[in-house]
């Protein structure tokens, strides 16, 4: 039973609803819950948000818009004019990430995103499809990514395997460092939690670091779901141009 | 560690394809559209607005250069006028003082008639007073009687030795 209490115990996943579907387990849980409340807040923010169409807009709508031209502006600064194409996907993308992130920071809530499977789900999807586009879109010639411009041949029995393990640990780079950002700030959020209980009176000093922490996981919430989206960018930039 | 047990993957993946999917058909068929609009409404607007802004201040301009231009033609028109009086008073002016010396001349030169022939006149009296004293002390004197035309050719030589 200790160990349900621990820090960690927050990150299980529960079965709202068991369903077994062929022997796939597709039962609701605590984290699809999360999910599909993401996707509805999400929906209900933008469409709420901007459906007053003010031209002096408020402070909801102008956080619509704002979320709205921050991602596009990404986009536009670096895939350029081509990555209209892609503004859907890295805007649902980020508000996906920043609102299950946020949401994590409710108490008793559920982090979906402190789950490596799911930021992995999302980093292969993005590792997957920019290697099509690019093979899509450049033939063989995308493999010259793994070799920089104006390199000596002699290097690059050197910098070919070097390129490919740098180009090859994207995915894990990308889905690591989202999901370890959030179940070490929540971990940490907990165990300091526990510090207030276990020292009574003497809790303000740890209940004081907790209200720091909650800034700085908020923060890290925001910046790590632009992050994500940020290397997403990169990456489709990579994709469609090559070398710059 | 619950992110790592296995049996727990299946749902998640499942239900976040599932939500994932469900979040990019709203955002690009719903949502985006509304907010793009939305921007591109207020942009369009505001670049109507500086148009027009732009417009009015040309208009103000044209106005401006306009007015100026009318001020110059007025200006220019009213020197003209005012050269076109100034020599018509001129011309008048100048008229007016050619008619009255014209004027003052032939009344000079009436006067000027009147006297000399007043001054003959009176000549003539004086010249016939004389002969008729020079003959009446001519008899006084010497008891001739000097002819008229004598008299008178003497007191014209007299006259003519006076000056």
């Amino acid at each position: 039973m200790a160990a349900e209490h621990g820090p960690l115990e927050q990150f299980a996943i529960k079965r709202i609803v068991e369903m077994d579907v062929g022997g796939l387990d597709l039962s609701f849980t605590n984290s699809a819950a999360m999910m599909v409340l993401a996707v509805v807040l999400i929906t209900l923010f933008l469409t709420l948000g901007t459906r007053r169409r003010a031209m002096v807009p408020g402070r909801w709508q102008s956080l619509a818009e704002l979320s709205y031209e921050l991602i596009a502006r990404t986009v536009r600064d670096n895939i350029g004019a081509e990555g209209r194409r892609f503004f859907p996907f890295v805007f649902s993308l980020f508000m996906f990430i920043v609102f299950c992130n946020v949401l994590g920071l409710i108490p008793y809530s559920f982090t979906v995103t402190s789950h490596i499977i799911v930021t992995f789900a999302f980093a292969i999807v993005v590792f997957v499809g920019v290697t099509v586009l690019g093979f899509m879109r450049h033939g063989l010639k995308f493999l010259s990514l793994f070799l920089p411009p104006g390199v000596p041949i002699f290097l690059a029995p050197l910098l070919v395997p070097i390129e490919l393990v740098s180009y090859l640990s994207r995915p894990i780079s990308l889905s690591v460092r989202l999901a370890a950002n959030m179940m070490a700030g929540h971990t940490m959020l907990k165990v300091f939690a526990g510090f207030v209980v276990a020292l009574g009176v003497f809790g303000i000093a740890p209940l004081v670091a907790i209200v720091l922490l909650y800034a700085l996981e908020t923060l890290i919430a925001f910046l790590q779901a632009y992050v994500f989206a940020v290397l997403t960018c990169l990456y489709i930039n990579d994709s469609i141009h090559l070398h710059h | 560690m619950p992110q790592m047990v296995i049996p727990d993957y299946a749902p998640q993946i499942v239900w976040l394809v599932i939500t994932f999917v469900c979040l990019y058909v709203l955002m690009a068929r719903l949502a985006l559209p509304q907010v793009a609009e939305l921007l591109e409404d207020r942009r369009r607007r505001l670049t109507t607005d500086l148009e027009q802004a732009a417009s009015l201040r040309d208009e103000a301009a044209k106005a401006l250069v306009a007015y100026e231009a009318a001020m110059a033609e007025a200006r220019l028109e009213a020197e003209a006028a005012i050269g076109v009086a100034r020599e018509r008073i001129q011309a008048d002016t100048a008229a007016r003082i050619a008619d009255l010396a014209a004027r003052l001349d032939r009344q000079a030169g009436e006067h000027g008639a009147a006297v000399a022939a007043a001054k003959t006149e009176a000549m003539d009296h004086l010249r016939a007073a004389a002969a008729t004293a020079a003959r009446a002390s001519v008899a006084k004197l010497i008891g001739v009687e000097v002819a008229d035309d004598a008299a008178d050719a003497a007191v014209e030589a007299e006259f003519k030795g006076l000056g």
